[in-house]
Parts: structure tokens; sequence; C-alpha cells
């Protein structure tokens, strides 16, 4: 399922935000350090540190991530290497990969996207660590299908 | 009273073919107060120390971006009013602020509505629009040296694509509040302090004590040609710019390179560029962009 804020996914090689993201790391730009923000962020660079914000994350194809990522809803287009924390949602798109815990309220994983680590599901995220494993799943380079199956 | 600069060099002398309306104008509005004009370098410092040494609350720039920079680096912290008549090449500020030609500006001065606004601080220089690194500054001295006309406008064309095609992107590093830092090709960074790059979708204001962080990092020869021309949507080629908001920065950079604000050279990196403590009380229109 694909909702409005996935357009970003479209074209690999013309990756076009939407919305309007206060903070944008550009496709040759490498960032390293710690980025926080309240609003929106979007990242088609490298990032080598922490993501934080109190708004959505939207990671684009051309992005490596070599960071931790906390916010209330994260879009996964290209490579985090890092746990995700999504206070609300976390979507992965089929050329996203996650070598990393993850945690969500709401997940949504597409076909073809690659997902390695321990998953949580909650409705009461909170801490921008994943500390409390409600629903683990080890796998090691395991190719999610779908996640609604 | 109100104590009028003028600069008879801005916008190529702009202010000459309407100085006598203007005169009169004001005189109608009952602000005439008194005019100096400034003869050349420094001069416009000179006269704007004068003015608030004989106690003037209200002083009007009658130029654009670049007589406006000298006048609220010869302020500093001093409490006055600063009014806009623009009539320079580049008239950014006065644009934001709602003042779009100098017919307007005078209503505008008579309404006398004031705001604070924030300055930028690149080493110990003050800013109000922007402050520039890479192809802006090329650009800047090739609008300085444009001439009116179909010949001028050929003459302009022909110069930016010779210029686009042999720029070399700068490598640059910026370290932003000392909490992160990015290491990148750089075609053009501008650091903003309002909504003066109108191709992003940005949400700042003046008035938010924050720089805008635009860094365009490549550009094919083409679009740096619309570019210079001011006709390339860059909002549609968002995977080449990045966009961070911050309150000070360090740019360094291997070599050397030219930082400009407002329009002019003013640094060279390695530079700190940062959120002022002085704030700019500016005359500004009901229709401003903030």
């Amino acid at each position: 399922m694909r909702n409005k804020g996935d357009k970003m996914f479209d074209r690999k090689e013309e990756f076009v935000t939407t919305g309007v993201a206060e903070t944008v790391v550009g496709t040759s730009v490498k960032l390293k350090g710690n980025l926080k923000s309240d609003g929106d962020i979007t990242v088609d660079g490298s990032v080598n540190g922490e993501i934080k914000t109190k708004g959505t994350v939207n990671i684009g194809p051309n992005a490596n991530i070599i960071a931790n990522v906390h916010a209330k809803n994260v879009n996964v287009a290209g490579t985090v290497q890092g746990n995700v924390v999504a206070t609300d949602r976390l979507s992965v798109s089929e050329s996203g990969r996650i070598y990393g815990d993850i945690a969500a309220n709401i997940l949504a994983i597409s076909a073809g996207a690659l997902f390695s680590g321990k998953s949580t599901m909650s409705e009461n995220i909170k801490s921008p660590e994943i500390e409390l494993v409600v629903e683990k799943e080890e796998a090691q380079e395991e190719i999610v299908e779908d996640s609604k199956k | 009273m109100y104590y009028y600069i003028i600069n008879p060099a801005s916008g190529g002398g702009k202010i000459n073919k309407v100085q006598d309306k203007l005169k009169e104008r004001l005189k109608e509005l009952g602000i005439a107060g008194e005019f100096a004009k400034s003869t050349g370098p420094g001069d416009i410092a000179r006269l704007t120390k004068m003015a608030i040494e004989r106690g003037y609350k209200t002083i009007v720039a009658v130029g654009g971006d670049g007589t406006i920079n000298e006048i609220i680096n010869a302020l500093g912290d001093v409490r006055v009013a600063l009014g806009i008549i623009p009539m320079g090449m580049s008239n950014e500020l006065a644009n934001m602020l709602g003042i779009t030609d100098w017919s307007m500006a005078c209503n505008i001065l008579a309404a006398r509505k004031v705001e604070e606004v924030d300055l930028g601080l690149i080493n110990d220089k003050l800013f109000v629009t922007a402050a520039s690194i890479g192809f802006d500054n090329i650009l800047f001295d090739l609008k300085r040296s444009k001439r009116d006309g179909a010949w001028g406008k050929f003459a302009f064309g022909t110069k930016l694509s010779t210029t686009a095609r042999s720029f070399k992107p700068l490598h640059l590093e910026l370290n932003f509040d000392d909490k992160y830092s990015v290491e990148t090709d750089c075609f053009n960074f501008s650091l903003s302090n309002g909504a003066f790059l109108t191709y992003l979708p940005q949400k700042s204001k003046p008035q938010d004590n924050m720089l805008d962080a635009v860094l365009i990092s490549h550009l094919s020869h083409s679009d740096a040609v619309k570019y210079g021309q001011g006709t390339l949507d860059l909002s549609k080629k968002l995977g080449q710019v990045s966009v961070f908001h911050t309150k000070k920065m360090k740019i360094t950079s291997k070599e050397p390179v030219v930082v400009s604000a407002d329009g002019k050279p003013v640094a060279e990196t390695p530079v700190t560029i940062e959120v002022s403590e002085h704030k700019l009380r500016v005359i500004v229109s009901k229709k401003r962009h903030f």
C-alpha cells in the first residue's frame, strides 16, 4: 500500500521530495554528527551519526545511513545501518535496506525490501532507544516479502 | 525627521531619473527631512554616523542591498529605524519587506510601521539578506557589469555561458552549531536570513533567530546557465540541493574562497557565520513576506 508521502520512492534517478522538508541532505553530501530537528528531514546522501526529529524522516533511494534514526514517521527507500524507531509509522519500500533493530507503532514493509534485525511493535513507543522487545524476530539477512502476509 | 542617504551609483543611477519627483512626493507626505548623497567608498558609513550624531531616529537608504549593508554596519547596535527606497540592482530586502517601488516606499515610510529583523554576522561584518560562496559571487560580478538593452543582454548571456562552463565546484567543509558537519562539493552555498531563496519550500522568517543554509552540490552547464538567468526550477532538482538550519556555522576549504554578503565580497574562508545579537529595526509594508 502506498501513501501520498511515498511518491519519493517512484524513480531512483530522480529523487524528488514531497511535502516541505525543513532539512534536506542531498545526494552527494556526506554528513557526520547528530542531525536533530523539530521538522521533517529528507536524506538522499550519507549520514554517519544520529538522526532525530519529532516529524518525518524520508530516506531516499541513494541514501546510505550509518546512524540510529528516531522520528514520528520513517520512510526508508535507501540503506540504513542502525536502529530505527518510529513512534507512529515505519514504511520500508522495495529498495529499502535496514541492518539494525526496528520499533514502530505501525509497520509496512514492501516486497523486495531487506530487513536484518529485531523488530518491536508497540502503541506506546517513546524512548529514542530500542530497549523493550515485545516481539522478537531474529533474522539473518531476511527478505520480508510483505508485512501483511 | 528622516535622514535620507542617497547612493547615486545604485542600480546604474536610477535615482537620477526620479529624484525630483521623489523629493516632491516626500514633501507632500510631510516626511521630506534631510538629504545626503554619497560620493565615494566609505561615504555611506560616514553619513550614517553623522545622522546618528545629529540624533535622527529614522535613516532611509535610497539604494539597494549594498547600500543597506553599509548602513547597517555603520549603525551597529544603535536603535534607529531604517527605511528603504529601493533603487538598487538588487533589492531583495525591500522585496521581502513588501516595498516594490519608490512610490510605494514613500507611503510606507509615512505610515512608519517598524519591525525588528535578524541580522547575520560574518566575522565582524553584519548582513541582512544572505551570505554566499561559489557561483553566486561570479553572478554578482556579471550582473554589476551588465549593460541595458539587447546588446547588454546578449553579452551577459555569452559571459554567463562561458563562466558556467569553466566553473569548477568548490570543496567545502561546513560545521553547523558544533553538532554536525558536512563535507561536500559545492556549486553554490547560501546562508539566508529569511525567505530570500524563493525556489525552495522554506518556512524561514527573518525573525526566527535562525539562518537557512542552502547548498547546491552540482549543476550541469545548461542548468548553471538557467540558474544564472534565474529561470531554473530548483524545486525539481532537490537531489542536488541540501537545506540546513543553523544559528552558527563554520566554513572551511583547502584554498581560501571568497564569501560575499548582501551581494558584496566581505571575507575569505575559513569563516564563522552566525545570527547576530543585534537586530535591525526596519520600516515595513503591510504586504511584507513574513
